[in-house]
């Protein structure tokens, strides 16, 4: 956890380092604005980072966190795989989202991520995916007239 | 007042209504009790229903899955050991031993009660504090409001958990995202990389679905595999007697006005105040000791102070226009999204509906109560539901909702965006409540501190020459203070 923390901080770090290069590019406006112009929240807010992730990595450093001895890889065990791939899922799904259209997308999803969570069911993998998906799009498509992607099919 | 109040009454029970009301409340108790979906993330997930409603059946809707999410996460807490909201982790403390003696029909049953006593008690005192706060509210100007948004964010040090810097650091991140769009003054773009999309800067119901609903969902997946770990749910013993409930009222009546309290303090939640009852109800208790073995106090305690927040959050949320907690930073944006602007005005321009929503939620408690004791048997079964199932459900809403906000595919980008975000802070226990409070607070606390500033003319001095914001400031000071003691303690 201690290489966890020390990661957090840097992070911030290079956060408010990419802030102060941004806001180094803002133009002055044209109003007296008594120096509080579009640069001066997030400059306070960078320099208010830089000195909290500093002080984080000098506490993890005089170790003034409670007892924990998880390691990284004990943060990120191999199970993270199963994650990872449900993302990538996920972001397939989006990408087909407006060619498919809301039911046929979210019918593939869902056959997806059962297939990932290795439900062997035939019942479940028939009924659940196709269920789900009519069900969200009726309810937001036709009761609540929220629009949903089209697609190929106009559905 | 009170004819506004008995209106309200009448209209909650009207046919437009009382329906969304009964369906919020139960879909919120079951959201509650499936680990995982908290009253956050099923505000969250169910907001987009609401779009197209009108306000008051919406904002009852809402209302109803909250009070209903916050006690049914007290079932899986009993059952399951596994809370099925952070406010009901202090409820597994005894709850769960209760079950383990077969009592859990009195563990549940109770719960049920100390729910129901904390939510009606909010919800008076809501009703009775709310129009003086409204009042004293309307003597706020700029100064004042940046004061109150700094108390608002300061309070996000106590709800840190084990460390309060990170999250000050996630707090600090949330701000940094609320600077993201037009700048609110010069209208200058700032970290928009000439998207045209990031002008408004980020919409906060795609961030508040990826942080919560998603990147739990992302939690569960990588625990897909493990085995769930069970228990013997056969009541051996029956629910609690009147003869109890009635020696556990005032403990219940004291947790849910401490509840109310800390619902009503900007960024301070229910999972504190469960917390906070539980040890109050063990300092206070004579049977102090048996606490952690089975003691019904240390349900009853935490339950009615969870539930306490309901109607205290709102107090700030309606009044003030700041949300007490997560889920009202949700509420906060469904009455935006219904074109209601929350503040001391809302009691004069819209009373109906203000009053609609407090009926509500006194007869949204009483709702509460009933299916809290009639569905003991039936909770028990929902809480089997396989994970495998919930899963796909929770993404599929969650792509949903944040699609269907601006009808925006770069919407549910930006959502899971935020999922992973969430997903890794959690993996480096970082909290990310406070990134949420720090979206919904940073563009009132930049604008109002540069429009202080201009109204000075360059001089801060309205940091010390004004009462309410010296007030506020000072209890920012204090909390921060109090947050670093606790921290160190």
């Amino acid at each position: 956890m201690k290489k966890a923390n020390y990661c957090v901080a840097i992070v911030f770090i290079l956060l408010s380092g990419f802030v102060f290069f941004q806001v180094s590019g803002f133009q002055q406006t044209l109003i007296a604005d008594d120096y509080v112009g579009a640069a001066f929240f997030p400059e306070l807010l960078a320099w208010g980072t830089i000195v909290l992730a500093v002080l984080l990595g000098w506490l993890n450093f005089r170790n003034k966190f409670q007892e924990d001895s998880r390691s990284l890889s004990d943060l990120f065990p191999k199970e993270i795989l199963t994650a990872l791939e449900g993302l990538t899922v996920l972001c397939a799904y989006v990408l087909l989202l407006e060619p498919l259209g809301f039911i046929l997308a979210t019918i593939a999803l869902n056959i997806a991520l059962l297939l990932l969570f290795r439900v062997r069911s035939l019942i479940t993998m028939a009924v659940f995916p196709v269920s789900i998906s009519v069900i969200v799009y009726l309810v937001f498509c036709k009761v609540l007239v929220v629009p949903l992607p089209e697609g190929l099919f106009y559905f | 007042m009170l004819l506004l109040l008995w209106n309200g009454l009448c209209a909650t029970f009207s046919f437009a209504i009382f329906p969304f009301l009964v369906i919020g409340v139960t879909g919120g108790i079951v959201i509650g009790a499936l680990p995982g979906l908290t009253a956050t993330m099923g505000v969250a997930v169910l907001l987009p229903f609401t779009f197209g409603m009108e306000a008051t059946r919406a904002l009852v809707m809402l209302c109803g899955i909250y009070i209903g999410a916050i006690y049914g996460g007290s079932i899986s807490a009993i059952l399951l050991k596994t809370p099925g909201t952070p406010a009901a982790a202090a409820t597994v403390l005894d709850g769960y031993e209760l079950a383990r003696k077969g009592e859990a029909a009195k563990a549940l049953s109770v719960s049920a009660i100390a729910s129901f006593v904390g939510g009606m008690v909010s919800t008076v005192m809501l009703i009775t504090i709310s129009p003086v706060l409204a009042s004293f509210a309307l003597r706020f100007g700029a100064p004042e409001y940046f004061a109150l948004a700094v108390f608002g964010l300061s309070i996000i040090a106590s709800i840190s958990g084990k460390s309060p810097v990170k999250g000050l650091l996630a707090g600090m991140f949330g701000l940094l995202i609320s600077t993201v769009g037009l700048d609110p003054v010069t209208s200058y773009p700032r970290f928009t990389f000439g998207q045209i999309n990031l002008y408004n800067g980020f919409a906060i119901i795609p961030v508040l679905i990826g942080l919560f609903a998603l990147a739990e969902a992302f939690v569960q997946m990588e625990r897909i595999f493990e085995k769930a770990q069970a228990i013997d749910t056969r009541f051996k013993h029956g629910m609690v007697s009147l003869k109890e409930t009635i020696s556990l009222l005032p403990l219940m009546i004291k947790s849910a006005l401490i509840g109310t309290f800390i619902g009503a303090i900007p960024g301070a939640g229910a999972d504190i105040a469960a917390f906070v009852t539980y040890n109050e109800a063990r300092r206070s208790s004579k049977r102090g000791n048996e606490f952690g073995t089975g003691c019904i106090e240390g349900v009853a305690a935490p339950e009615a102070g969870n539930n306490g927040v309901t109607g205290g959050a709102m107090v700030p949320l309606l009044t003030l226009g700041v949300p007490g907690d997560a889920v009202t930073a949700i509420l906060l944006g469904a009455l935006i999204i219904q074109g209601l602007q929350p503040g001391p005005l809302l009691f004069t321009k819209n009373a109906d509906i203000v009053y609609g929503l407090f009926s509500s939620l006194l007869v949204g408690n009483v709702l509460m109560l009933l299916f809290g004791l009639l569905g003991v048997r039936l909770f028990c079964r929902v809480v089997e539901l396989p994970k495998r199932i919930i899963i796909p459900v929770i993404v599929t809403l969650s792509i949903v909702g944040a699609y269907s906000m601006n009808n925006s595919i770069f919407d549910v980008w930006v959502c899971i965006g935020f999922g992973i975000i969430g997903y890794i802070m959690q993996k480096v226990d970082m909290p990310s409540s406070p990134i949420i409070l720090a979206v919904i607070l940073g563009p009132m606390a930049e604008s109002n501190l540069r429009r202080a500033v201009l109204m000075y003319q360059g001089s801060y001095s309205f940091l010390w020459t004004r009462p309410i914001g010296v007030v506020f400031l000072a209890l920012a000071a204090l909390s921060l203070y109090s947050s670093y003691r606790r921290a160190h303690s």
